[in-house]
């Protein structure tokens, strides 16, 4: 039972940092169709620096 | 703490660099050049994170060097970080840190370039953290590899949604 719900979890740990940066960019693009701004452009530069730098997180 | 410094100041060193081509590229290169060149680009990258196509892109292809840990406690994790914050002497899994540089050269403006440099670094810090947080035995890297394919595509989403949105709002 432990080890099916270790199965279980092991893709879900995985992929939930991905998952919260999908849903930082549906933040963003809120913001962005309500008052675009630079403190925006920003966070949507740093946000894509880190989808790319996390993109090599299976290496060590 | 002081890898972390390292990462920081070797991404940011990098994007600092390709920002400087950049101001060059973007001077003398008109946007209806530079953005659809991107586009072309970028497009390539996301079929090859789909595993659609295959590209080549340019990588060391070795480890960090282990002496590099000798230089004591403080200063060889600040190398350490260094090195992996520029990625100029390791692996390179993913094309999507080339397609952060190749933005930075071609579209995104100075500062963001900078925003963008301090993200990479980041997450490269992230990286090690969650890794060890997730257990001992590396583990987190089987979990990767067994789900490489989406989490390509997922990762990929992230970086091209979030670089449209930050030069859709700039």
């Amino acid at each position: 039972m432990i080890n099916r719900l270790r199965r279980l979890l092991h893709p879900l740990a995985a992929t939930a940092p991905v998952l919260v940066a999908a849903a930082v960019i549906a933040v963003l693009s809120v913001g962005i169709a309500g008052e675009p701004g630079w403190p925006v452009a920003v966070a949507a530069l740093v946000w894509a620096g880190f989808a790319a730098g996390f993109a090599n997180s299976g290496s060590t | 703490m002081s890898f972390g410094l390292g990462l920081q100041i070797g991404a940011v060193l990098v994007a600092l660099v390709a920002a400087v081509i950049g101001a060059v590229v973007q001077v003398f290169l008109p946007l209806w050049i530079r953005l659809p060149v991107f586009g072309v680009l970028a497009i390539s990258v996301v079929l090859r994170e789909l595993g659609l196509i295959k590209l080549p892109v340019p990588e060391n292809r070795r480890l960090v060097p282990e002496d590099v840990q000798k230089r004591g406690r403080v200063w060889g994790p600040v190398q350490f970080g260094f090195e992996m914050g520029t990625g100029m002497r390791t692996y390179s899994p993913s094309a999507q840190p080339h397609l952060a540089l190749l933005a930075i050269v071609l579209v995104v403006p100075f500062a963001g370039s900078l925003a963008m440099g301090v993200g990479f670094g980041a997450a490269r810090l992230l990286m090690p953290v969650i890794n060890n947080a997730y257990s001992d035995d590396g583990a987190w890297g089987d979990a990767w590899a067994a789900h490489a394919r989406l989490l390509a595509a997922l990762t990929c989403f992230s970086t091209m949604a979030a670089l449209t949105a930050g030069l859709i709002a700039w």
